[in-house]
């Protein structure tokens, strides 16, 4: 469904991305691991077309999103929660999710009033200012500003970060349920057992480039790629 | 001071103030959501009179003229945000100052050829002429016109930014353009469409300007520098501040220069507070920016908070 191949990308003349390839099939979750610094949130922002790729090709749903505004391919089917949530401060709940509701693609999909009973703690606080909402609610709303959208591959880039631990089980839980409705998912995060037990493959990134991919039980069969890898 | 004369001079003040707003609401969104600083807002303006006049000579007809000088007026805005305004949005600020400054030059030559160096007259329709008598004072029906139609623009305009969709893409777009887009919204297109509203309200306070005063060349660049001191009063990209900025601006400079003169002739000789008093009237709105920037260097209502 999303692929890409040898990707290349980066800021000014620093280069971030040395050649990623990557795929997600329709339904499957996948995740990125590795340090700070070495070019996740990078490639998610190049499969968005926030950045733009200088080499390789990124395929979505059968077509080439190389060089495409990112509004285009959001519309094509992917559903961004960005890192720091980037909730917008001056728009109400409620708006923020008018804004950038799509009809779904068929079938029973996401309007606002169904992510609403997926986060109650959202409804309450429906007629409130961005900026008034808690760091939890903040991530909840960016998640279900995603869903509306009606994806079919949501992104989640540090999700769960400077959450507190009940706040957190509330969005694993979300994600749970998303995993159950058969939505495809690219997952960064921190907190890697939550990971493997959620996700059916996993990609490390080091320095902008793919060093190890392979199933959960493939990852923890091989210790020593956390110590290498991800610095756990 | 005779209650009928001020009643006069705030009327006049609401009128400038209304004047000022359909200006400054068009400058202070490109302004404060794209960061644009368009100095060739005023040729929209002076477009809107020119158009206005053209098409009344040659209909007839006031209301569809209007209609029709601000869908043109529009339509040049739309071509000016495509050709010129789009390239420079990541631009510094002095390249969007320059190219629009020679918008400005083009725009006045522009005129000069298609209607000749010469003011031309709007006359306003019939039944908006003559007077009215408000509180016992006769008062002209083309501006209590011009004050009504300005309010229901500002109405029209909150409706537009608070309650529908596209106010609200407006709205994220100013916030942050980047995640706006990332979620499947044109924000390119949407910043096109607010250049294009912004030109058709300065065309519409041009067009209301033009059945008071003379439509001439030029007459967009002396109000363009009040609309500035407008929309940084207000808060640069906040229309509420922009309606509050251009009534405040609009009637202290009416005040200003009705009562000036009175007042300073209780402590000086009537000639020297004559001349004094039209000299700090002429200052009164730059004393009102800067005390405002003292007191709150980021304009009465900002957009963001």
């Amino acid at each position: 469904m999303l692929r890409l191949e040898a990707v290349e990308a980066g800021y000014g003349s620093s280069r971030v991305l040395c050649g990623v390839d990557l795929a997600i099939g329709p339904g499957e979750i996948i995740t990125l691991l590795g340090r700070n610094g070495m070019g996740k949130t990078t490639t998610v922002r190049t499969i968005l077309g926030l950045v733009r790729a200088r080499a390789g090709c990124i395929r979505f749903r059968g077509r080439d999103v190389t060089g495409a505004p990112p509004h285009r391919i959001a519309r094509l089917g992917i559903g961004l929660v960005p890192e720091g949530r980037r909730i917008f401060p001056n728009l109400t709940v409620l708006e923020q999710l008018i804004a950038v509701a799509r009809p779904p693609r068929e079938g029973r999909g996401w309007t606002v009033s169904r992510v609403l009973e997926l986060f109650p703690a959202l409804a309450e606080r429906r007629h409130q200012r961005g900026r008034t909402l808690s760091g939890g609610e903040q991530q909840m709303l960016a998640i279900a500003r995603a869903l509306v959208l009606n994806p079919v591959l949501l992104i989640l880039d540090e999700a769960t970060e400077g959450l507190a631990p009940l706040v957190r089980r509330e969005i694993w839980r979300a994600l749970a349920a998303l995993r159950r409705e058969g939505l495809a998912m690219l997952l960064i995060d921190k907190h890697l057992e939550r990971l493997l037990e959620l996700a059916d493959r996993h990609y490390v990134i080091e320095k902008g480039r793919i060093v190890w991919s392979g199933t959960g039980a493939a990852f923890r069969a091989e210790p020593g790629l956390r110590a290498r890898y991800l610095g756990v | 001071m005779d209650p009928s004369l001020l009643l006069e001079q705030t009327l006049n003040g609401l009128q400038l103030g209304v004047m000022l707003f359909l200006l400054a609401a068009g400058l202070t969104l490109v302004f404060g959501i794209m960061d644009f600083i368009n100095l060739a807002h005023g040729s929209f303006y002076m477009l809107g009179a020119y158009l206005t006049a053209w098409l009344v000579g040659w209909s007839e007809a006031f209301l569809p003229s209007l209609a029709g000088a601000l869908v043109l007026t529009a339509l040049v805005g739309l071509l000016v945000e495509r050709l010129v305004a789009r390239r420079l949005y990541a631009a510094d600020h002095l390249y969007q100052v320059l190219a629009t400054f020679g918008l400005i030059l083009f725009f006045n030559e522009l005129i000069r050829l298609l209607f000749g160096p010469q003011p031309i007259f709007l006359e306003p329709p019939a039944w908006l002429a003559g007077q009215l008598e408000i509180a016992g004072a006769p008062y002209p029906r083309i501006r209590i016109a011009i004050v009504l139609a300005g309010l229901m623009s500002g109405l029209l305009l909150w409706w537009l930014i608070g309650r529908t969709r596209l106010g609200m893409w407006i709205r994220a777009g100013a916030d942050d353009r980047e995640t706006i887009a990332a979620l499947g919204v044109d924000i390119g297109l949407v910043f096109a469409l607010v250049f294009a509203l912004g030109a058709a309200l300065a065309a519409l306070a041009g067009a209301m300007a033009g059945t008071l005063v003379a439509v001439r060349i030029g007459m967009g660049e002396e109000i363009l520098i009040l609309t500035f001191v407008v929309i940084v009063i207000g808060g640069i990209g906040s229309v509420r501040g922009a309606l509050v900025g251009a009534l405040l601006v609009g009637l202290v400079d009416t005040y200003g220069r009705a009562l000036l003169p009175d007042v300073l002739a209780l402590v000086m000789e009537r000639s020297v507070a004559d001349a004094a008093g039209a000299a700090m009237a002429s200052m009164a709105i730059y004393l009102l920016m800067a005390v405002v920037l003292a007191l709150r260097p980021q304009g009465l209502l900002p957009a963001r908070g």
